[in-house]
């Protein structure tokens, strides 16, 4: 309830901070995030030959890389957020062109900007690649998985709570199923331990 | 499954912090001893790490259609988030409307650096009547309204002259890479006295660039002397109520 509230009320940026530290994220916060900031930072994609689903799928993934560094406490607080939004959304989107092979002599001109806002968001979307790896390897585990696993270990649900969301008859067939679940992903990890390592580094934020 | 995976139903119990007691003590026991178990335990936090972040990832992607419709729906109606933010504000002003003003407080509650900064800026228009007498490729791609090709071609410049620099950073405006702007305008302002040709231009700008930068504390001062200053060509740009929404912005926001 208290969620609810502050959504349609301004957060300033320390209590947006405290509140995305929280293990699981108030979707409230995530469509303040939205209503606060998308406009600011998709006119920003589309000044720049992206298209509108360009503009949403690169603020999707700016906001997933923001609460991720401020759960890893690596956001300082030494710029504004929507400081930080922006060198985050700008660098997201030059990295998706370079992906893209199709960047243009003055993005380019603009990658190599001495701008400190630049190398100071450069390292959070270092491991952008590994991160989408590692989901795809979540994708494989299939939807009972991953079903089971985010409930679990994102939603924090109890088993008792998550065995009417599965078709299983008892408690013990969804522990059994959850430890296999994980192992199964554990082992697709360590099959590629450099992309292990590269998602570690991109976890917490390190070259 | 490796080796080590009689354990691995432990270690995940471990992870979900499900081991008290005696087990507790047994499995921290195990681990100190056995390099093969810490690695399993490090490997399985790490899956567990990547269930989080496709955990928070699904989230926003579950958000984004919802509130996609509503962006677009509000693009109608952009008013009603403005006074949605500030409907609580406006409550808190009702009890400071003894001592203040309703033009006050609602200036306070509302001003923010992006809103003067969009009331108060206006691109540069080019006047081919300063600066150098031949039209650079530079000018012209400005006068063509192309901040890319400006900033592009600057990029490549062994030595600029004023007048390009002042150009290029307002090509940086147009493009919102503030951080840019302010640093061409500063050294616009600060070249040798020989060349002062658009310094007072760049002063002007460089106060809304700070405006926008979330600076007001930084623009405050700027402003207020081309404010001060009847000669300056900007001075009437700079009227004393934009003066005191600046200083409301400083206000506001301490320490920017």
């Amino acid at each position: 309830m208290v969620n609810k509230i502050k959504a349609l009320t301004h957060y300033n940026d320390e209590e947006l901070i405290l509140t995305l530290r929280e293990q699981r994220v108030s979707t409230d916060v995530i469509k303040y995030l939205y209503r606060t900031y998308f406009r600011y930072l998709s006119s920003y994609i589309k000044q720049n030959q992206g298209s509108d689903q360009d503009a949403e799928d690169i603020f999707q993934e700016v906001i997933v890389a923001f609460i991720e560094v401020v759960k890893a406490q690596k956001f300082r607080g030494e710029s504004a957020i929507k400081t930080f939004l922006y060198a985050l959304n700008r660098f997201t989107w030059l990295n998706e062109l370079k992906r893209r092979n199709r960047a243009l002599v003055r993005e380019t001109a603009w990658h190599d900007s001495s701008d400190e806002e630049d190398k100071d968001v450069s390292v959070f979307i270092e491991g952008r690649e590994a991160k989408g790896m590692v989901m795809a390897m979540m994708d494989k585990l299939g939807d009972v998985c991953k079903k089971i696993l985010v409930a679990y270990y994102y939603d924090n649900l109890q088993m008792k709570e998550i065995l009417p969301l599965i078709d299983y008859q008892n408690e013990q067939v969804l522990r059994n199923k959850k430890y296999k679940c994980l192992k199964s992903l554990e082992q697709m990890l360590t099959a590629d331990p450099q992309l292990a390592q590269r998602f570690k580094n991109a976890l917490t934020h390190e070259r | 499954m490796n080796d080590n995976s009689q354990h691995t139903e432990t270690i995940i119990n471990y992870l979900s912090g499900e081991l008290t007691g005696e087990e507790l003590s047994l499995f921290e026991a195990l681990l100190a001893a056995d390099d093969a178990v810490r690695r399993e335990l490090e490997n399985l936090q790490l899956a567990r790490s990547a269930v989080r972040s496709y955990g928070l990832k699904a989230q926003v992607a579950s958000v984004h259609r919802e509130m996609m419709d509503e962006l677009k729906a509000e693009g109608q109606r952009p008013p009603a988030t403005v006074y949605r933010l500030l409907r609580p504000a406006l409550r808190v002003a009702a009890s400071l409307l003894l001592i203040l003003s309703a033009i006050g407080v609602y200036e306070f509650v509302t001003i923010s650096p992006a809103r003067l900064y969009s009331e108060n800026y206006r691109p540069y228009q080019e006047s081919l009547s300063r600066g150098e007498a031949a039209t650079s490729a530079l000018e012209q791609a400005y006068a063509a309204g192309k901040p890319a090709v400006v900033i592009g071609l600057f990029s490549k410049m062994d030595s600029s002259t004023n007048k390009m620099k002042f150009l290029t950073a307002q090509a940086y405006l147009a493009t919102r890479q503030y951080l840019s702007a302010i640093r061409l305008f500063n050294t616009v302002i600060a070249s040798p006295a020989s060349d002062s040709s658009f310094k007072d231009d760049s002063e002007y700008y460089l106060g809304l660039s700070y405006l926008e930068y979330s600076k007001a504390g930084r623009a405050e001062p700027i402003l207020q002397k081309i404010h001060d200053d009847k000669d300056h060509p900007y001075h009437d740009r700079v009227s004393y109520w934009t003066l005191l929404k600046v200083k409301l912005l400083a206000l506001k926001y301490p320490g920017k």
